[in-house]
């Protein structure tokens, strides 16, 4: 596992799967699959993060998948705060303790907070969507970035619209910036990636990395090998 | 006869497209198959009007256009003896009247269910809006070589 | 993960087949479905090259029956939210319809369910429609979600 000609290691850092969200119709193998015939025609998609809705299983284990495919599958979650959705990763037992992971309006500062806490990463998801992505709280709430460092600012769920607000909220509170599909069927898997400077096989490879700041959101096709370098 | 599809050159990652708007015009005469007042009655689908008392920006799509138009592209990347078992979508956001759409089918997988050869296909619309409004799978019969 | 929810709905009508009517394949409903969608397969447009396909002759698309009126159709008059919306439809198509066919609709609703959803809990109402032929024969099934939730919520 290497990085590309541009030195950019790619990760899908938002998707579900029929496991555990029931909204979703992709299984984990059928994006494995998409991986693999993605990459046949030039594009680079390294690995992606199950952020399955309001819920982790501590148990879930992609190991023998992402042998098979070559492809890194982390795990993650997707929870419902007060500021909209937000992206969690390396969900220790400690983190979980404390929260009602089903619930639909935790307090994202304790989230943002205990993540970091307790060895994991939180993002604000979507967040040029209205309701339920940062923007429109920190616009219309008086709701401050503080505790939170990046944003999902390119989402593959996200019309360019909503995905420009995102854009326009980390340039003014200095915020980093990933991209995630979102994917919840087989084909929009890697649809928006983010580009790490290192490659990411563990969870404590992706909080350590999220933690630097030194990555920025790609589309599948900014991937393609005479692709340039640059964000959208 | 148009182009026949095989199962054998078939593989995951395979796309098909074809491009969409749907007028006023259209969205009548497809409502009017089964309806014949439809061009008649002002309804979300017919009248700006109406749509915007529902919070729409203008008139919208049935959702069964979008879902029959996906699985025409279907049929017209299978070829005549491919067979459509079944077509599933989602809607996530409207379809407007004159939206400029792109109508994608993607392969996502292939296997030989029961002796069967089927495929796997995502299909989604995509608008100038960078949105996918629609979205589901279709589950298809392809024909073997020989 | 599914929470309880509390909503109300007529369960007499799950499962129980209403007939709607009777859908006439005819030339001029074919003519209008065709234009309206564009529709360039052979299959459904060249009766020559037809002749020479599966079927044997021109075929209708299966999309037509989407476009019944579904007037009459049972409905089970769920209680639940301050909004619904039409979540999804499905279409399985089991045999070929031609012109002339007499298609014989009938209605049910086919199951109530909960489930939360990104927005809270949401009740969904799958209504299927059943499409057969003169013959008797299955020719397609389609089914419509509509979805009813608290707007504003969550």
């Amino acid at each position: 596992m290497t990085l590309d000609a541009n030195g950019y290691w790619y990760m899908d850092l938002h998707s579900h799967s029929t496991d555990a969200s029931d909204d979703a119709g992709g299984t984990v193998e059928g994006y494995a699959k998409w991986i693999v015939a993605r990459r046949k025609k030039g594009f680079h998609i390294d690995g992606f993060v199950l952020t399955e809705h309001r819920q982790f299983d501590p148990d879930a284990d992609y190991t023998a998948l992402s042998e098979q495919y070559g492809v890194t599958i982390l795990r993650g979650a997707e929870l419902e705060t007060d500021i909209g959705h937000v992206l969690v990763y390396n969900l220790s037992p400690e983190f979980t303790r404390g929260f009602d992971l089903a619930s639909v309006s935790l307090d994202h500062k304790e989230v943002f907070k205990r993540a970091r806490e307790t060895g994991g990463f939180a993002v604000a998801a979507h967040a040029g969507r209205p309701r339920i992505g940062l923007a429109e709280h920190v616009h219309g709430r008086g709701v401050t970035t503080d505790g939170i460092e990046a944003i999902e600012q390119l989402n593959g769920g996200s019309n360019d619209e909503e995905n420009g607000r995102a854009q326009e909220l980390a340039e003014q509170f200095g915020l980093h910036r990933v991209g995630g599909s979102d994917a919840h069927f087989v084909s929009a898997i890697g649809r928006c990636l983010t580009a790490f400077r290192r490659p990411i096989t563990s969870l404590e490879d992706l909080v350590q990395e999220l933690a630097t700041g030194e990555y920025h959101p790609v589309t599948v096709e900014q991937t393609l090998d005479a692709a340039t370098e640059g964000a959208r | 006869m148009a182009e026949q599809r095989y199962f054998e050159d078939v593989e995951p990652g395979d796309e098909f497209n074809e491009h969409w708007t749907p007028t006023r015009e259209s969205v009548i005469g497809y409502l009017t198959v089964g309806n014949a007042e439809a061009g008649n009655t002002a309804s979300r689908f017919t009248s700006d009007e109406e749509a915007k008392k529902i919070g729409m920006a203008k008139a919208i799509v049935p959702g069964a256009f979008s879902m029959v138009m996906a699985s025409r592209v279907v049929a017209d990347w299978m070829g005549p003896e491919g067979k459509l078992h079944s077509i599933d979508v989602d809607f996530r956001r409207p379809v407007l009247h004159d939206d400029t759409l792109n109508i994608l089918a993607l392969v996502t997988d292939t296997l030989e269910d029961d002796g069967v050869p089927t495929v796997k296909l995502d299909v989604y619309l995509e608008n100038e809006r960078g949105e996918r409004p629609v979205q589901g799978t279709a589950l298809v019969e392809l024909p073997k070589r020989g | 993960m599914t929470t309880e929810a509390t909503f109300e709905y007529d369960a007499s009508v799950i499962g129980v087949e209403v007939p709607i009517g009777t859908f006439d394949i005819t030339p001029e409903r074919v003519a209008g479905y065709l234009q309206a969608t564009g529709e360039t397969n052979p299959l459904y447009t060249d009766e020559a090259a037809a002749k020479e396909g599966p079927y044997g002759g021109l075929v209708v698309p299966p999309g037509i029956l989407q476009t019944v009126s579904m007037a009459g159709a049972p409905n089970a008059k769920v209680k639940f939210g301050n909004f619904s919306m039409h979540s999804g439809q499905r279409m399985e198509v089991v045999g070929p319809i031609r012109v002339g066919d007499a298609i014989s609709v009938a209605a049910d609703v086919k199951e109530v369910y909960a489930k939360t959803g990104r927005s809270g809990t949401m009740v969904f109402e799958v209504r299927r429609n059943t499409f057969r032929n003169q013959h008797g024969e299955t020719v397609a099934v389609s089914e419509m979600s509509m979805v009813h939730r608290q707007a504003g919520g969550g």
